[in-house]
């Protein structure tokens, strides 16, 4: 549909995005996730060793080693196989949902009354702060915080949020292959997937502003991302404030690795989609073929997985160390260039390559007054990623930089793309290798 | 031995190899297409290796009724009102690889409580297809400066052998050694070890190994030698197939598909054991790859035929090396 090189570039561009999340995620699994969890279950169990840990894991260099310990457990679990992948993943996305829906029922079982009475117990006893909920609210509004007004636009500019939290619903394609009936069962998958994340979602931040109340949650995120007056000991996060309305401390553990598994889980994946797309670069010669060594016993592709830790360690140290996160990782702007191309190719599909659209099963054959649903579907994914992509370059809040070096930063990742599979070309075609023959099709006639 | 072509090149022998088509027309004239396509393009094909794995495993039938005809395929009811119409759908079960045969009424009444009528008809239709396929590769490849191998695969029935050995232009090279040219030559075997579906052509793994051995005994230099088997090598990544259950359908664990190694241990053996240049195999069609034992390449070009959509591999050996490989889907 779009030439080879733009395809390349488009995949190179998506994996970029990836490294570059798994460099922070590795990061907030241990500073975000891990320590907020070790301090609000040091909390309710009165541990101070915990809290003192969690205080701890969050300094640079603690931070540096524990992200690296992370990323290591991640090769280790990778390189055991698919088998053992899938087994792994399993087990703790169990967990992971069963700790989410725990802190659902901690939220519905409580009232704003009892949140409100509990936080300002909570903030006396350990930061010695009375009336700490109105507190917080004040702080923030004497710091320029107002309560934004609710209007349709301001929900439409909030779509890369609202992408964001959907992301990976999409992600079980790569897997495709390795399923059985995957043109049935990938469509319920990913529909499955997408209507569990949004009833759950909903019902949980229902009843999480419900409880604890937007003003408040507001006017703390603020103090936290735009001054240095929070007063709360911790990033003041859903699970934190699910820890304080329970004094169970089996509830309060579970919540605790929940929300840090939901972080350490999502590496696996990120990790697992690069290493594919590296795996599959090499298989058709535009990466070097040792890239597609894989272990004897397990089939795993060890170089490929090696060489996306050493990428995404070398990044999680720049996010650490470094202010380069601060300029250039526009997560959802970098992402979402990748899905905007793609749209491109679901428009000219059933057009540029009648025989494949002809020979596809018939839910992707369905036409709309005469206009194939695929095209429909490409012309609808283009306006939305239009969207994202213009809400990311506006509103910083939600995507990340937005600046000169931001774009340069996102243009260079997509332009070194197209030059590296130009280059690739080059040096195969030295070797007696011609790229545009990979997906060359014959005619049959 | 047979010989079939003798003068090494300079700029290398150019092999494009492809397997288990199982009666897509679309992807078997691809194959016969293939050298003329990669040549067009700068890419030397001096040999296309068809690696067995000819013939379908499905009749459609199409009932005639009164002015119009009935089947199904896909999953879907279908009605064809017109010639044309059933002109479209014979095509389309020629990509898929399955073969319609049009009754009446009666006529599948017949056939469906008789099982050595389905036996004979479908043998009909399988022979009858390869058949017109061997005319149009006799066709295309007169005059073409290009040497076609096909051998049957283990789901070949036995009248494959007679029809491929009655084609023009098309040398069959199982269970021989064939002389690709001067510094080449290619030792083939197109039976597999035992299957769940208990094919024609599935021996004892006892029996692959013998086989191997004489074949091996017979080739001048194992250094630069291909071996073509239809049956990939044991537990190489290029033998991984869904695992079956008793019922010969997906066994469904809690993580999916289980998925098993299912190639040969003879052929991995005889692999180590001679370390030729170049294996080349198919019979997993979703183990796509490559992969090596020792100094030995092997090559699983993999299988879309019900897509028609071939599958291949387009390799260059020069001075006694693999000098360049290449998996491509067109």
């Amino acid at each position: 549909m779009l030439h080879p090189a733009i395809g390349f570039m488009s995949n190179w561009g998506f994996s970029w995005s990836q490294v570059l999340g798994i460099g922070i995620y590795t990061q907030w699994t241990v500073n975000y996730a891990l320590a907020v969890s070790a301090a609000t279950i040091g909390y309710a169990t009165g541990s101070d060793a915990l809290v003192d840990f969690g205080s701890f894991i969050s300094r640079p260099w603690p931070s540096f080693l524990l992200g690296t310990l992370v990323l290591v457990s991640v090769v280790v679990v990778l390189l055991a196989g698919m088998r053992f992948l899938k087994r792994f993943l399993n087990t703790f996305f169990v967990l992971a949902v069963a700790g989410s829906l725990a802190t659902l029922l901690v939220f519905l079982a409580n009232s704003r009354e009892t949140f409100v009475e509990k936080f300002n117990r909570f903030m006396q006893n350990t930061q010695g702060l009375s009336d700490a909920y109105a507190s917080v609210i004040a702080t923030a509004q004497a710091n320029g915080f107002s309560l934004p007004p609710e209007s349709l636009g301001a929900a439409i500019l909030a779509l890369p949020l609202g992408y964001w939290v959907f992301i990976g619903f999409t992600y079980s394609a790569y897997i495709g292959g390795e399923i059985k009936e995957p043109q049935r069962t990938q469509t319920r998958a990913i529909l499955a997937a997408l209507a569990f994340g949004y009833v759950f979602y909903m019902a949980a931040l229902w009843a999480y502003f419900n409880v604890v109340g937007r003003e408040f949650n507001h006017a703390a995120a603020y103090l936290e991302y735009n001054t240095d007056q929070s007063p709360l000991p911790v990033a003041g996060v859903l699970n934190f404030f699910a820890g304080l309305l329970t004094d169970n401390v089996l509830l309060n553990v579970l919540i605790g690795v929940s929300f840090f598994l939901w972080h350490y889980l999502l590496l696996f994946v990120m990790v697992t989609i690069v290493v594919r797309n590296i795996f599959a670069w090499a298989f058709d010669h535009i990466m070097p073929i040792r890239l597609t060594e894989v272990t004897e016993k397990t089939h795993a592709p060890w170089v490929a997985t090696i060489v996306v830790a050493v990428l995404a360690w070398v990044l999680l140290w720049a996010s650490i160390f470094t202010p380069l996160f601060d300029y250039v990782f526009n997560y959802i702007a970098i992402f979402s260039v990748a899905f905007w191309i793609t749209s491109f190719a679901a428009i000219l599909l059933p057009y540029r390559r009648r025989d494949l659209f002809e020979a596809a099963p018939p839910n992707v054959r369905r036409k709309f007054f005469g206009i194939p649903l695929l095209s429909i579907a490409g012309a609808v994914n283009l306006v939305l990623f239009s969207v994202i992509l213009y809400s990311s370059f506006t509103l910083p809040a939600f995507s990340g930089p937005v600046g000169p070096i931001a774009i340069a930063f996102l243009l260079g990742i997509y332009v070194s793309g197209l030059l590296l599979y130009f280059v690739a070309a080059a040096l195969r075609r030295r070797e007696g290798i011609d790229l545009n023959l990979l997906y060359g099709e014959i005619p049959p006639e | 031995m047979i010989w079939f072509r003798r003068k090494t090149r300079s700029d290398g022998l150019g092999i494009f190899f492809c397997s288990d088509v199982h009666g897509s027309t679309t992807c078997f004239k691809k194959f016969v297409n293939a050298a003329t396509y990669y040549r067009q393009r700068g890419q030397p094909v001096h040999c296309l290796i068809l690696g067995g794995d000819l013939t379908g495993k499905l009749i459609v039938p199409v009932i005639r009724e009164d002015s119009h005809y009935r089947s199904y395929l896909l999953g879907r009811e279908v009605e064809l009102a017109t010639a044309v119409e059933l002109q479209e759908f014979v095509k389309q079960c020629e990509t898929l690889g399955v073969y319609p045969n049009v009754f009446s009424a009666e006529e599948y009444e017949a056939f469906r409580s008789d099982s050595s009528l389905q036996e004979a008809v479908f043998r009909r239709l399988m022979l009858q297809r390869l058949e017109e396929w061997l005319a149009f590769a006799a066709d295309r490849l007169r005059g073409l400066d290009v040497s076609c191998y096909i051998l049957p695969g283990n789901d070949d029935i036995p009248e494959v052998d007679d029809l491929l050995a009655q084609a023009s232009w098309i040398v069959n090279p199982d269970r021989k050694v064939v002389r690709l040219d001067d510094t080449y030559e290619m030792l083939s075997l197109g039976l597999s070890n035992p299957t769940p579906f208990e094919c024609p052509r599935d021996v004892p793994e006892e029996e692959l190994a013998r086989l191997l051995d004489e074949l091996a005994s017979q080739v001048e230099r194992l250094q630069t030698c291909i071996f073509t088997i239809h049956v990939p090598p044991f537990n190489t990544g290029l033998d991984l197939a869904p695992a079956l259950d008793d019922e010969l359908r997906p066994r469904i664990g809690p993580q999916g598909v289980e998925m098993a190694p299912v190639g040969s241990t003879a052929v991995r053996e005889a692999i180590l054991k001679y370390q030729p240049l170049l294996s080349l195999h198919g019979h997993i069609h979703e183990s796509k790859g490559v992969a090596r034992l020792g100094r030995t390449l092997c090559v699983n070009a993999g299988s879309e035929y019900s897509e028609g959509i071939l599958r291949g591999a387009l390799i260059t050996l020069r001075d006694g090396e693999v000098a360049s490989h290449l998996l491509v889907s067109g």
